[in-house]
């Protein structure tokens, strides 16, 4: 207790030494809050972008089909079931959905098919949601149900528009399975043509109205899936649980979006250990600017341990008030840099970082919007603290053996 | 005689029985094979389709020209997949839509997707790939299969061969050397084989001199309640087919009634 008296009061003395030792020490926790800010921001981005191009928060789909992929396997909700759907707490909505493995090819003779993913979707819902039938190119439509006698409508991938040679206003070809494993072939107009910048869907996806395709493949009401999208990631727990109820486990799959999109999930633990090593390197920095300040204290005080050892203090003691003195400057300067860098991250939370047109083009290519996105990761509140104290506490090590093996001897020669 | 010789002698002796015993597996698979395709084979096949929730027959009509590797099939019923056809001429593989009019290559990625519902695959149907061709076969026993005594071969595929399976099973007749059973393999982890589907045999009846099987039945391993039972109406082996039934103007004939 003592000790920690005197360490304090030793700070004290040299103000402006304190004063630039915290300096350093506010800038380190600054730099590290920012850093993890701008990765957390950048994750949060990562997903959005991910669930938003069209997998969603939550997909519900009916046990078995996720692995037959079979309509006879597919999801038929009840009245009760679609009830429940709109009422879930914090969700921006859902969307029913049907998809189909198929071949598509130009409408003329001899043409090669291609494998094709048939997305029947409710484009009105859609809209509102996902990134899909809001990435149709300009002049384009979403497909809608066609008249009766009227032509099939579909949207195409622009990468698969190119493939087959298709233009607006021209026909495909699109041969399924129906559910009842007979061929379905039709011609379909292309009315839309869309890019979202994922090859799966642009090279490989096809729009068709929802009630188009179930028709196309003698589906009656059935869904691969319904995709369910959160206002805000708070909302997931709740929607959770909701979902689990409407749709218990014996009969029915809930899927959230880590396992929808377990790509992405890997690309942020892949992040996370890069964020903690570019954060390894910047505590590198702190630390040996702080060793130094507290070096230099030390040389500096020569004399004055020489006194302390001579009055009978243990060099143990002295060797603890060097490191209590470190431990009090860092975590001075780690709560200021905290006080300063929380508001200033939820500031920058708001007000994104717009970058200039060259590296803004290069993200849009990937379809997120080009600015720097910042936010409050849990991780920077809660581990930075106490790992920049222990970089503190570590820096204080060498300088507080050098003050405890002064001996009085070279204390009285010391000026 | 010299003792070299002598030496060399008695080796070619030992090694003898070893080499008749891998071409004998060769054989076997060749005679299993024309039992079922001879040079030539035109055929009517009823098709059934089981699945857990549905069933569904077809009737075709299938042309395989083993000799100059074509194949053409034909769909005569049900009325709603009636004119449905298939035209392989080598590794071009076409279908034509009725309902649209038109004929599509379907590309050699689709070769392996399910035949129209079916158990059995586009290449199945259309017989591309060979056991004689794409596999090497060793005999690994004689164990008898359902009281029928029974030669036990195990295939491989050959190293280019373009096929997906990574072993085959085949049980043949060790009388008649009619096929009695073919289990397909694939291999998730190496060294660790999975059967994937059974194709079993009956019904044997004499068509040509050949034993032909009149009942095929093929059940994917991984699909519970899954299966499909070809029998077969009318077939005819070794007859000169025409070389009209494998154009694209055929392919067109959806409604004929050849």
């Amino acid at each position: 207790m003592m000790l920690l008296r005197m360490a304090w009061r030793n700070l004290g003395r040299n103000k402006r030494r304190s004063a630039l030792t915290i300096a350093a020490a506010v800038f380190a926790t600054l730099l590290c809050v920012l850093n993890l800010a701008i990765s957390a921001g950048s994750q949060k981005r990562w997903v959005a972008n991910a669930v938003e191009l069209y997998p969603g928060h939550f997909e519900v789909s009916a046990r078995g089909y996720r692995d037959s992929h079979a309509l006879d396997d597919a999801l038929v909700l009840s009245p009760e079931q679609r009830a429940a759907l709109d009422a879930l707490p914090g969700a921006a909505g859902w969307a029913p959905r049907l998809e189909a493995f198929g071949l598509i090819s130009a409408d003329s003779e001899r043409a090669t098919g291609r494998g094709v993913q048939l997305f029947g979707i409710d484009a009105a819902r859609e809209r509102g949601l996902s990134r899909l039938v809001r990435s149709l190119r300009v002049g384009g439509a979403a497909p809608q149900r066609a008249a009766p006698g009227g032509r099939r409508q579909i949207a195409l991938g622009d990468l698969l528009a190119r493939n087959l040679g298709a233009k607006l206003g021209d026909d495909v070809i699109v041969v399924s399975a129906d559910a009842f494993g007979s061929q379905a072939a039709d011609r379909f107009r292309v009315v839309g043509t869309f890019h979202v910048a994922a090859d799966e869907l642009d090279g490989y996806g096809a729009l068709v109205d929802l009630g188009e395709l179930q028709e196309f493949l003698s589906a009656g009401e059935r869904l691969s899936h319904a995709a369910v999208f959160a206002r805000d990631t708070r909302a997931l727990p709740a929607i959770s649980v909701r979902l689990r109820q409407a749709f218990p486990a014996d009969r029915y799959e809930v899927l959230s979006w880590p396992q929808l999109v377990p790509e992405l999930v890997q690309f942020i633990e892949m992040g996370d250990v890069g964020d903690w090593f570019q954060n390894g390197l910047l505590l590198i920095v702190v630390a040996f600017g702080l060793l130094n300040t507290v070096l230099m204290s030390v040389f500096e005080r020569v004399r004055e341990f020489g006194v302390l050892r001579a009055l009978g203090m243990r060099p143990r003691a002295v060797f603890g008030l060097v490191v209590l003195e470190s431990l009090l400057l860092s975590l001075l300067g780690i709560a200021l840099g905290f006080a300063l860098g929380i508001p200033l991250v939820l500031y920058l939370e708001g007000h994104p970082i717009p970058l200039s047109a060259d590296v803004g083009k290069a993200i849009e290519v990937f379809g997120l919007e080009p600015v720097i996105q910042f936010a409050l990761s849990r991780s920077s509140l809660v581990a930075l603290p106490l790992v920049l104290l222990g970089v503190g506490a570590l820096a204080s090590l060498l300088p507080a053996i050098r003050a405890s093996r002064g001996r009085p001897v070279d204390a009285l020669r010391a000026t | 005689m010299t003792r070299a010789s002598a030496l060399l002698l008695s080796l070619s002796l030992a090694l003898a029985p070893l080499r008749v015993f891998a071409i004998d597996a060769a054989e076997i698979v060749r005679r299993a094979e024309d039992a079922l395709r001879g040079n030539t084979a035109e055929m009517k096949l009823r098709m059934t389709i089981t699945t857990p929730n549905w069933t569904r027959e077809l009737v075709i009509r299938s042309w395989d020209d083993r000799a100059h590797d074509r194949s053409f099939v034909r769909v005569l019923e049900p009325p709603k997949d009636k004119g449905t056809a298939f035209l392989r001429d080598h590794d071009a593989f076409w279908t034509w839509l009725p309902r649209v009019e038109r004929a599509m290559r379907i590309p050699p990625s689709m070769m392996l997707q399910s035949w129209m519902g079916s158990d059995f695959t586009n290449d199945d149907l259309a017989r591309e790939s060979s056991l004689e061709k794409d596999y090497v076969a060793v005999l690994t026993g004689e164990e008898p299969l359902d009281g029928i005594a029974a030669y036990r071969l195990e295939l491989r595929p050959k190293p280019e061969a373009p096929v997906v399976f990574a072993k085959l099973e085949l049980a043949i007749d060790k009388a008649s050397y009619a096929p009695l059973l073919y289990v397909y393999y694939d291999e998730p982890q190496p060294g660790n084989f999975e059967a994937l589907r059974k194709l079993r045999f009956g019904d044997v009846r004499t068509v040509q001199g050949r034993p032909l099987p009149h009942v095929w039945e093929m059940t994917p391993l991984d699909k519970p309640g899954h299966s499909t039972r070809v029998v077969l109406e009318e077939a005819q082996l070794d007859q000169k087919l025409d070389d009209d039934i494998f154009t694209q103007a055929n392919l067109r004939r959806s409604e004929a009634a050849r």
